[in-house]
C-alpha cells in the first residue's frame, strides 16, 4: 500500500483516523487503533513480513528492559552487542545474504546471470533497512542512558509500528518521541497542519516527481539510442526526482503523524542550496544523516583520533552507509564517493584552503557533483553508468525524436516547479503558510488536483521503498 | 469559527471518503467509455485458450477504443450498439457452432473477435449465414493453439483461415513457427455461464483482489475524470486536445480520425519482415497439411496505409503488403489479395473512433474468402 494508492486515500487512512479520533481520549485505545492499522498497513505488503515486523519487535522491547537492569558495564556492553548482532543478523539475512552469496558465485563462476537469478530470487521484507536503523537506536540509547527503556509494551509497540514512517522513515528515535507516545492531542490546528504537509508532499510526489519520472524512465530505458542532450537530460531529471520523490514522501509520513498529534522531525531543508558535500549531508535525509554520525561515525572515533582516522571515519561511515540503501556494489560506490567528498572537504578544512567564489556558483558546482553521483543510484549496472557517462561526453546534441520531445515539453510544468522547489524555496516555508481560509480552501483544491493524478495516473513507487 | 475553518481539508477528505463508501453500495457509475469486449474477457481458471466468458451475451451501447487513449468525449453518434456473444467454449459464434461440424475455423486476433462488431458481422458468422460455409471463430492466436486444440484433432476442419492486419503480419505477431507437438488441450463446453460463474468463484481475499475492486468501482475516480474530459473538450477543439498525444495514437482532424499505430507502423517496404511472414506462413501451411487441412490467408491493410496522410499517396510498389501478397502468390500460399481491392474502395473501411476496421471490410473479406474457397474447391473437383 503507497501513500498515494486509491485505496490508502479513500478507504484506509479515513477508516483508521475516525477511529483514531473517537478514541482519542483514551492513549491506549488510541495506541491499539494505531497498531491494528499499522500492521494492517505492514501486512498489505505480505502477510510473510509480519512475523519479521513483529517478533524482533517484542525481543527488542523486552531485552530493552533487561539491558537497562544491568548493572556491570561488561554485562551492559554483551547485551548491547548481542542485541546490535541481532538485529544486524537479520537485516544481513534478508537483505545482504543475496549479495554476498551472489557477489561470490560472480567471483567463482564468472557468470553474472547465475549470480543476478540467485540475488533475485532473495524476498527483502519492505522497509527493513529503517526498520532496523530504528531499533539499534533504541537499544544503543538505552545503553548510553540518554533514555529509559519503556516498559509499556502498547507505547513502543506504537512507536515501533507507525505506520507513516514504518516503511521509509524519517527515522525517529524513541528520544525524540517518547514524550508524544505519553501525551499527544489532535487540535484543529495541528490537522490543518497536518493536511498541510501532507497535501504538499502530495504535490511533490503526484504532480512533479511522477512527471519527471515519465521522462526519466523513457530515456533511461532506451539508453543505448539517445544523444549527449537526452543523457543530459535524464541525469538532470533523475536528479531532481529522487529528491522530490523522498522528500515528498518524508513530508507525507510528517503530515500523517501530525494528523496523529505526534510531531516527527524535518527529513530536509533545500539540500540542492548546499554550498559543498558536507552542507549537503546536514541537509539531506537529515534523519539518515544524524543517525550514521551517532551510532556509527562517533563510534568508529569520529574526529578524536587524529586527522587522518577522521578522513577514513568518513569514509567508512559513508559506504556503510551506501550499503545500507541496498545490497549492490553500485551503492558501495555511491557510498565511497560521497565518503571521499567528505574527506577532502575536510582535509582542505584542515589545511584552511578555501577557493573563494560566490554562493551561487559554489551551489551550482556542488549540484553537479551530487547529480552525477546520482548516476551510481540510478543505475545498477556499471556498463549503464559508463554508457550515461559516455553519452553526454560524446557532446552529439541531436535533437531528441518527436515522441520524446513531446514527453519533455509535457513535463515542463514540473520541471520548472522542481527547478523551483528545488533552488529557490526550503521545506521550513510550509511552517510559515498561515492557517486561514484562503490556505484551507487552496489545500482543499491541491488535495483534488493530486487525487486526480494519484487516480487516474499510473502509480510510481517511491524510491525509498526499495530500502 | 475560526478554527472550525481550519478543519475544512479534513472533513472535506473525510466526506469523499464517505461518498466513496456509500457509492460502492449503491451507485456504480456507468463508464463513459464501454466496449463489451474488457467485460466479456475470460479471465478465470480455463481461460489458456480461451478468449472470452463461456456462453457470455452482451446487448449493449459501445464506444471506439481509441476514443478514450484520447480523452474524446464521447458524442451521440460515436456510441454504437453490440450484440456480443460467446460458444460453450468461450469464442465468439452461436451456442453449437462446433457440435454441427465447421469446414473452415477462422483464426486471428480482436479484428476476428470483433471487439468492435457487432455479432451479425463478423467474418465467421457471415461465412456460415450469408454463404453458408459453416465457420468457426477462432479469435486467438497463435497458430500453436488451434494446433494444440483437442477438438480440431478429432473433428478438423477442411480450412484454416488467417485474418489479420498488415501491422499485425508485418510486426512480429505471427512470426513464431507452428511446433507439431503431440500435446492437446482439452477445452471445456460450459452448461450456462451460471455454471462457470459458479466454478469461478473462488473467495479472492487478497489485498490487491479487493482494492481492485474498489478502485474500478470508485465514484470519485469517475466524477474526476468525467469532469476533467468534459472540462477539457469543452474549453478545447478535439485537434487541440490530440496535440498533446504522446501514445502510439494520432488525430487527423480532416478525416476526424484517430490512430493507433500511425508512429510505429510503417507501411514501407521491409524486406525482413516479408521474408520472416512468408517463411511463417510456408511453415505453418506444411504443417497443417500433415493433418490435411489448407491454409489460406486474407491480410486487410492496416488503417496506417489506407488513411494517414503521410503514406496513403506512396507508390504501391514501395509498400511492404504489396509485395507480400505477390510474394505469397510465389510462394504457392494460399491467400486474398485484398491490398488493391481495398485501396480502391470509396467508403470508409475503419472506424474514426477505434483501431479496428468496420462491418463494410468484414463484408467485403467474406465475400472475398467466400469466393476463394468457392475457386478452390471447384479446381480440386475439376
Amino acid at each position: 500500500m503507497l501513500f498515494t494508492d486509491h485505496f490508502f486515500i479513500l478507504y484506509f487512512f479515513p477508516v483508521f483516523f475516525i477511529f483514531y479520533y473517537l478514541f482519542r481520549k483514551s492513549l491506549v485505545l488510541s495506541d491499539i487503533v494505531l497498531i491494528v492499522f499499522s500492521l494492517l498497513f505492514y501486512a498489505s505488503f505480505g502477510l510473510n513480513n509480519l512475523p519479521i515486523l513483529l517478533i524482533p519487535m517484542v525481543i527488542d522491547f523486552f531485552a530493552g528492559i533487561y539491558l537497562q537492569k544491568q548493572k556491570s558495564v561488561m554485562r551492559r556492553k554483551i547485551v548491547l552487542a548481542t542485541l546490535v548482532i541481532g538485529n544486524l543478523l537479520l537485516l544481513g539475512y534478508f537483505k545482504y545474504s543475496a549479495f554476498t552469496i551472489s557477489s561470490i558465485l560472480l567471483l567463482h563462476t564468472n557468470n553474472f546471470l547465475t549470480s543476478l537469478t540467485f540475488y533475485k530470487a532473495m524476498i527483502v521484507p519492505v522497509g527493513i533497512s529503517f526498520i532496523t536503523f530504528q531499533r539499534i537506536s533504541y537499544e544503543i540509547d538505552i545503553y548510553r542512558k540518554k533514555i529509559k527503556a519503556s516498559k509499556n509494551l502498547l507505547q513502543y509497540a506504537s512507536y515501533a509500528l507507525l505506520f507513516p514512517h514504518l516503511i521509509s522513515g524519517p527515522i525517529v528515535r524513541y528520544s525524540f518521541i517518547q514524550d508524544q507516545l505519553k501525551k499527544r492531542r489532535l487540535t484543529s490546528v495541528l490537522m490543518f497542519e497536518g493536511m498541510k504537509y501532507f497535501i504538499i508532499g502530495l504535490s511533490l510526489k503526484l504532480l512533479i516527481a511522477d512527471k519527471l519520472y515519465l521522462v526519466e524512465s523513457t530515456l533511461s530505458t532506451n539508453l543505448a539510442g539517445i544523444h549527449s542532450l537526452e543523457a543530459l537530460c535524464l541525469l538532470f531529471y533523475f536528479s531532481l526526482r529522487i529528491y522530490l520523490d523522498f522528500c515528498g514522501y518524508s513530508l507525507i509520513a510528517i503530515g500523517l503523524a501530525k494528523l496523529m498529534g505526534f510531531e516527527f522531525p524535518n527529513n530536509f531543508n533545500a539540500p540542492y542550496q548546499s554550498v559543498n558535500v558536507t552542507d549537503f549531508w546536514q541537509r539531506w535525509n537529515m534523519t539518515l544523516s544524524r543517525w550514521l554520525r551517532d551510532y556509527l561515525y562517533i563510534p568508529l572515533g569520529g574526529n578524536r583520533k587524529g586527522k587522518f582516522r577522521t578522513y577514513v571515519n568518513l569514509i567508512i561511515t559513508m559506504l556503510l552507509g551506501g550499503l545500507w540503501h541496498g545490497a549492490s556494489w553500485n551503492f558501495v560506490l555511491w557510498g565511497f564517493l560521497h565518503g571521499s567528498y567528505l574527506a577532502i572537504e575536510r582535509f582542505l578544512s584542515d589545511k584552511k584552503i578555501t577557493v573563494p567564489l560566490p554562493t551561487f556558483i559554489k551551489r551550482y558546482l556542488t549540484f553537479i557533483l551530487i547529480t552525477v553521483t546520482w548516476l551510481t543510484f540510478l543505475f545498477k549496472n556499471p556498463g549503464d553508468i559508463f554508457m550515461e557517462i559516455n553519452k553526454i561526453i560524446q557532446f552529439n546534441f541531436k535533437l531528441p525524436p518527436l515522441s520524446t520531445s513531446i514527453l519533455i515539453k509535457d513535463s515542463l510544468l514540473a520541471l520548472v516547479l522542481a527547478i523551483i522547489w528545488s533552488f529557490f524555496l526550503k521545506e521550513e516555508y510550509i511552517e510559515k503558510i498561515k492557517p486561514n481560509l484562503t490556505s484551507a480552501i487552496c489545500l482543499v483544491i491541491l488535495f483534488l488536483i493530486c487525487l486526480f493524478n494519484a487516480l487516474l495516473g499510473v502509480g510510481v513507487p517511491f524510491i525509498y521503498f526499495q530500502f | 469559527m475560526k478554527k472550525n475553518i481550519l478543519l475544512l481539508p479534513i472533513v472535506f477528505w473525510l466526506v469523499l471518503f464517505i461518498v466513496e463508501v456509500i457509492s460502492f453500495f449503491f451507485q456504480h457509475p456507468k463508464p463513459m467509455y464501454f466496449r463489451a469486449w474488457e467485460y466479456v474477457l475470460n479471465e478465470g481458471k480455463d481461460s489458456y485458450y480461451v478468449p472470452f466468458q463461456p456462453r457470455i451475451f452482451y446487448n449493449g451501447p459501445m464506444t471506439g477504443d481509441l476514443l478514450l487513449v484520447a480523452n474524446f468525449l464521447p458524442r451521440k453518434n460515436d456510441v454504437r450498439h453490440q450484440i456480443f456473444q460467446a460458444d460453450e467454449y468461450g469464442f465468439r459464434n452461436e451456442i453449437g457452432t462446433y457440435g454441427k461440424g465447421v469446414k473452415v475455423v477462422l483464426m486471428g486476433t480482436s479484428f476476428v473477435g470483433g471487439a468492435q462488431e457487432t455479432q451479425s458481422n463478423l467474418v465467421s458468422v457471415l461465412l456460415t449465414n450469408k454463404y453458408k460455409i459453416t465457420t468457426y471463430n477462432y479469435a486467438t492466436y497463435p497458430l500453436q493453439r488451434y494446433w494444440e486444440d483437442a477438438r480440431f484433432v478429432k473433428k478438423p476442419p477442411k480450412y484454416v483461415v488467417i485474418v489479420m492486419n498488415e501491422s499485425e503480419a508485418l510486426q512480429n505477431t505471427w512470426v513464431e513457427v507452428l511446433v507439431p507437438s503431440k500435446t492437446t488441450h482439452e477445452v471445456r463446453s460450459w452448461k450456462s455461464h451460471k455454471q462457470w460463474m459458479q466454478n469461478e468463484k473462488t473467495l479472492d481475499l487478497s489485498y490487491n483482489r479487493i482494492t481492485t475492486i474498489l478502485k474500478s468501482f470508485s465514484i470519485v475516480k469517475f466524477e474526476l475524470n468525467k469532469s476533467y474530459v468534459t472540462f477539457i473538450n469543452l474549453i478545447f477543439s478535439r485537434s487541440s486536445i490530440a496535440s498533446n498525444l504522446v501514445k502510439l495514437n494520432t488525430y487527423d482532424p480532416s478525416l476526424d480520425m484517430l490512430f493507433w499505430d500511425s508512429n510505429s507502423y510503417d507501411p514501407r517496404i521491409n524486406k525482413k519482415a516479408i521474408g520472416d511472414t512468408i517463411n511463417t506462413l510456408k511453415e505453418s501451411q506444411r504443417v497443417l497439411k500433415s493433418r490435411n487441412i489448407t491454409l489460406i490467408v486474407a491480410i486487410m491493410p492496416s488503417k496506417t496505409t489506407l488513411y494517414y496522410r503521410k503514406y496513403k499517396d506512396i507508390d504501391p510498389q514501395n509498400e511492404s503488403l504489396y509485395t507480400l501478397e505477390n510474394a505469397m502468390e510465389k510462394n504457392g500460399i494460399e491467400h486474398v489479395d485484398l491490398f488493391a481491392l481495398m485501396k480502391s474502395q470509396k467508403s470508409l473501411l475503419y472506424y474514426k473512433d477505434d483501431g479496428h476496421w468496420n462491418s463494410l471490410t468484414n463484408k467485403i473479406i467474406a465475400s472475398e474468402l467466400n469466393k476463394k474457397i468457392h475457386e478452390f474447391e471447384s479446381s480440386k473437383v475439376d
